[in-house]
């Protein structure tokens, strides 16, 4: 395309009714080459001007921290644009988290004072002891790592579709 | 005695990502392949932090947005349509972040215009036109201007005459029809140079194809 030809082709940036002609494709790449016919056209036309407008040179050290920082939203939770709140029904689900975390700290002491009751505990003592106890039984003990280890506790509580289960190490005392 | 066998190496991983296409990339991804993921983010996170900043004038906000692109773009990986091109599906998800970051903007972003404005001032005056302003300048005006433009305007006309996409890849973009593309397209034009002459009356020298000159 000719300095000339891309003239002919502004009519259509000043009506809405007349389709976009396929040359202005080229006429826009020879804009952004040449910049005498630049000048005339921002001259008849200031928005073409814009067609210019700087890019951001994003580098290897840019798109690392994009890949930083997608790697520990996913991990830590998620932020949404213009720091709105986080996605619906999160907060009830924090809530609820925090609320079984708390429960779970609670769980010792309640264990303790109604092991008959509630919760089943065994230690576990693999070389034998005073208070040797078999190890319990089926998936529980089998999807837990580190039971074998001598001296742990199990507590589990629940019924049979749904149960917390929590292995302390007496090591911890607590 | 038996050679060990290579089970897994990142190395490799990276560059069977590295010969797919952007296509198959996606396909990967919905398949829950987490390299892919960072294999996209290598590929397309320049052009993202180009429209994202072009859209939303400001570096932060722009990291902001192509962040929560990616993270949104792994969350909603089964949900890719094939029949969008891979580009058209994460612009569309970008654009829509920057509307929303544009609509929550709102006043405060009005409050900032004269600050703004004072900077841009500084541009060199002696110039006659906005065509010989150097690409900073002009980007600068465009970020203020811009706050003159409903957020769909602002989409379309970043998207259509600063990224050079074709009025049916915008249409795609933004989940409307090409007819409404180009009428926001002309609106947007139409309110940016109301708003050069009203603001810069040095650079608005526009004088259109009624004047003659571009006739066709």
């Amino acid at each position: 395309m000719s300095c000339r030809d891309w003239r002919r082709l502004l009519a259509h940036r000043f009506d809405p009714e007349l389709p976009v002609p396929r040359e202005w494709e080229r006429a826009r790449e020879h804009l952004a080459g040449c910049p005498s016919c630049r000048r005339e056209a921002a001259a008849i036309d200031p928005t073409l001007a814009f067609q210019g407008a700087a890019a951001w040179p994003a580098g290897g050290e840019e798109v690392e921290a994009v890949r930083l920082a997608v790697r520990a939203l996913r991990r830590t939770g998620r932020l949404r644009a213009g720091g709105a709140g986080a996605r619906p029904g999160a907060r009830r689900r924090m809530a609820f988290a925090a609320f079984f975390a708390a429960l779970l700290a609670m769980l010792p002491a309640v264990v303790d004072r109604h092991a008959g009751e509630l919760v089943r505990a065994a230690a576990v003592r693999s070389g034998g002891g005073e208070r040797a106890a078999p190890r319990p039984a089926g998936p529980v003990a089998s999807a837990i790592d580190g039971l074998d280890r001598p001296l742990a506790r199990i507590y589990e509580w629940g019924a049979e579709d749904l149960s917390v289960v929590m292995v302390v190490d007496e090591s911890l005392d607590v | 005695m038996k050679s060990p066998t290579l089970v897994h190496s990142s190395t490799r991983e990276r560059v069977r990502l590295s010969e797919l296409s952007d296509r198959d990339l996606l396909l990967a991804l919905a398949a829950g392949d987490e390299p892919a993921l960072d294999e996209l983010i290598a590929r397309k996170s320049g052009a993202l932090l180009q429209l994202a900043w072009r859209l939303v004038g400001d570096r932060e906000e722009a990291r902001d947005i192509v962040q929560l692109t990616f993270l949104r773009a792994w969350e909603h990986r089964l949900r890719y349509d094939e029949r969008f091109s891979p580009n058209t599906w994460l612009y569309r998800i970008a654009t829509n972040l920057g509307i929303d970051l544009l609509r929550s903007r709102g006043a405060r972003q009005r409050q900032l215009e004269p600050v703004r404005s004072h900077f841009v001032r500084l541009a060199d005056s002696r110039r006659s036109s906005v065509g010989e302003l150097e690409d900073r300048e002009v980007t600068a005006i465009l970020h203020e201007l811009a706050g003159a433009l409903s957020e769909r305007q602002r989409a379309v006309f970043v998207l259509r005459e600063v990224e050079g996409l074709a009025s049916a890849e915008v249409a795609d973009v933004l989940g409307c029809q090409p007819s409404t593309v180009r009428n926001h397209l002309f609106a947007a034009r139409k309110i940016l140079r109301r708003e050069l002459a009203a603001r810069y009356p040095e650079y608005a020298v526009g004088r259109g194809p009624e004047s003659g000159k571009a006739a066709p």
